[in-house]
């Protein structure tokens, strides 16, 4: 307790043993509520921050905590990447950040002018046109109307909305309310800055142009970044708070480490099936060399820039004359990474009808993988060999571990000789 | 550098961080509740033909329906030599100006609640909002009377200017009812379903289309009620008859005003209790 740094005048978020219980079930939670409410308002009680930071209370019938003993400092110039599950927390944890919830333990100091994108667009209203909601916009932010009067025409033009812009809001695609909400949360020059997945949305030369006027605000001030796209953490944060149930599982300055956990926490995926199943696959081994290769496992753990080995039995009914076979390696975030193909850059042929055999077994042999760390997952697939007809998809055949050495947002990581 | 300290707080401590608070946000609060009426003035009619002329209609029609009764003999009321159109009119005016801030008020923070769980503003601003709108909305009927006046009263006098006061403590009366159920009624719907049931009973047993009853349970509940006097003297004002139950107007109207305060207080400690419970 107390090992805080409050002189140290660079902290802008000092967050200390913060906690919030929640209630599952609803009729428990309004009467809860209700209670909590007479509580805060009863005169005759004095709890508050002398007491409450070493008091913990008790959960009531139904209720769990939803975050707990979160511990974190930020200073200026810091991004902290916030990562874990649906339902790990972090969206309230952002709500007690925001003081739009109030804590159950802990303590929390903000140093500056907060903003949070939380929901764009929220409190636009719909029948109003886009300049109109400018100004409401802006002011449920807490910025003045002189500012706004300032900065219209740059609020427009980062909007690339001049031609809409007397157009009611109603009438805008939910890529334009983002453009529009974000024009005017980026106008705050805050302190703090908290951001709630909110460059999902929009187009790709949008979100570029976000991450760019993001990339203004990140040097001047504390960031809490809250997203599920690891390439984007990796990019922007300096810090990882990785939650799970509730609970912080990692929180340091070391990113990759944060990133690699949290992939670790994902299942292996079940592996799926589809095609119209005229061919099956089978794995017989798999491993980083033909001498390593088991039989035990589908998870493979590689080191970066090791080999793959991998065996399939494949059948074929009787309809099959010959087919084509690749494998494709894929990341978390479900993009295709690697296309396993032969040495003419189409997949391989297998000519059924030739040898004679609908059952052949695939020997794949493949020179080191210069991946990133994290997981991934490798599928099968078998087409005709004109490609128009998907025999069969083998998704998650195999799935792998990479250990990093370093990571940047990229998948692979190329080595080089450079002069 | 502004400094925000949250923190688990119950009590005094509350009480206090919710004053500092709300002293501290006042300007802010000031401009977001201009910018948040403006809207929604703007955007109330928009999609309508007659626009703004919706406000003065439902006092018109509403007077009508009882004159028309009257005329017809089907109810019978003795006003005493005032006529009766312009007892129902004001009637109706003052009793609206109550009734239609205690029920739109009594949804203000569920009308919000997206906003209210996704953006931190001073959320005191919501209350003067929905009070300006609920004040243009009395007090911009009261126009009708401009005309209407003359056709039915015989003298004019110095009183009648304190008419509009009586409307805006109508409207202080039903805005304070209504912060103060607010926490409940926003956690539980019971609420905003039986104070319109209420209301509805109300309107028979507050004198509004008929004067103060002399006798019997009508005059006990008209006594009990605390409508009556708000409403019947500023009617007195308006249409001559001296002042009836002035002390106890003056009495409810400083009751009323204490209140508020302490209802405004109350709901600001109990926002983020009620964003938990609706978000969640």
């Amino acid at each position: 307790m107390g090992s805080h740094l409050p002189n140290d005048s660079d902290v802008l978020i000092d967050v200390h043993q913060v906690g919030k219980k929640f209630c599952r079930s609803l009729k428990r939670s309004l009467m809860y509520g209700a209670k909590d409410i007479v509580r805060a308002m009863n005169p005759l009680l004095k709890t508050g921050i002398s007491d409450s930071r070493n008091k913990i209370p008790e959960l009531r019938k139904d209720e769990f905590w939803a975050i707990q003993n979160i511990s974190f400092q930020l200073r200026r110039g810091e991004c902290v990447g916030l990562i874990g599950h649906n339902g790990a927390g972090k969206s309230t944890l952002l709500k007690v950040l925001n003081g739009l919830i109030k804590p159950d333990t802990g303590h929390i100091r903000m140093r500056g002018r907060v903003c949070a994108l939380i929901e764009l667009g929220a409190g636009f209203n719909p029948i109003l046109t886009g300049r109109e909601n400018i100004y409401n916009s802006g002011a449920l932010l807490g910025i003045r109307k002189k500012e706004i009067d300032e900065k219209l025409d740059e609020i427009v033009a980062f909007s690339e909305l001049d031609q809409f812009i007397d157009m009611p809001v109603q009438n805008y695609s939910s890529g334009m309310k983002v453009r529009l909400g974000f024009a005017v949360a980026i106008q705050m020059e805050p302190d703090i800055l908290l951001l709630d997945e909110v460059l999902a949305v929009g187009d790709i030369a949008f979100r570029h142009k976000c991450v760019n006027a993001m990339a203004g605000i990140l040097s001047k001030s504390a960031v809490i970044f809250v997203s599920h796209s690891m390439p984007q953490v990796a990019r922007v944060c300096s810090q990882i708070l990785l939650m799970d149930h509730g609970k912080s599982t990692y929180n340091g300055g070391n990113v990759g480490l944060g990133i690699e956990k949290y992939y670790s926490m994902c299942g292996g995926g079940e592996a799926m099936i589809s095609g119209t199943r005229d061919i099956q696959f089978n794995l017989i081994k798999a491993g980083t060399s033909i001498e390593s290769a088991s039989s035990t496992s589908s998870e493979l753990q590689i080191s970066h820039a090791q080999g793959l080995y991998i065996e399939l039995r494949v059948k074929a009914t009787e309809q099959v004359q010959s087919a084509r076979f690749q494998i494709t390696i894929w990341n978390m975030d479900m993009l295709p990474v690697v296309n396993i193909i032969n040495a003419d850059y189409q997949g391989r042929v297998v000519n059924f009808k030739e040898t004679g055999k609908q059952e052949v077994v695939l020997k794949i042999e493949c020179p080191p993988l210069h991946l990133n760390c994290g997981r991934y997952f490798l599928s099968a697939v078998a087409t005709s060999v004109d490609q128009s007809m998907v025999y069969c998809r083998h998704d998650n055949i195999v799935s792998l571990q990479v250990e990093g050495i370093s990571t940047t947002a990229a998948a692979i990581l190329q080595p080089a000789n450079w002069n | 550098m502004q400094e925000t300290i949250i923190t688990p707080e119950d009590g005094i401590l509350s009480i206090r961080h919710s004053i500092r608070n709300m002293r501290k946000n006042a300007s802010l609060t000031w401009e977001l509740a201009t910018r948040m009426f403006i809207r929604d003035m703007r955007a109330m009619y928009r999609q309508s033909i007659l626009g703004y002329i919706w406000i003065f209609l439902p006092p018109i029609a509403n007077t009508l329906i009882w004159v028309y009764l009257n005329s017809q003999d089907v109810i019978k009321v003795d006003t005493g030599g005032i006529s009766y159109p312009a007892f129902v009119l004001t009637g109706n005016l003052l009793w609206t100006a109550f009734n239609a801030t205690l029920t739109s008020m009594l949804n203000t923070v569920n009308e919000s609640r997206a906003l209210l769980s996704k953006i931190n503003f001073p959320h005191e601003a919501l209350l003067l909002t929905a009070l300006g709108k609920s004040a243009v909305n009395a007090m911009l009927p009261l126009v009708i009377l401009i005309p209407v006046l003359p056709f039915y009263v015989n003298e004019f006098h110095a009183t009648m200017l304190l008419f509009p006061l009586g409307v805006i403590v109508m409207i202080l009366f039903g805005a304070t009812i209504a912060i103060l159920l607010l926490p409940i009624a926003t956690l539980y719907g019971d609420v905003s379903r039986g104070v319109q049931l209420i209301l509805k009973f109300g309107f028979f047993v507050t004198p509004v289309v008929y004067p103060l009853p002399a006798a019997g349970l009508a005059k006990f509940i008209s006594d009990v009620n605390p409508v009556t006097p708000l409403l019947v003297t500023s009617r007195s004002w308006l249409l001559g008859e001296g002042p009836i139950m002035l002390q106890p107007f003056i009495l409810l109207s400083i009751i009323t005003l204490i209140a508020l305060c302490f209802a405004i207080l109350a709901y600001k400690i109990a926002v983020p209790y009620l964003i938990e419970r609706l978000s969640s």
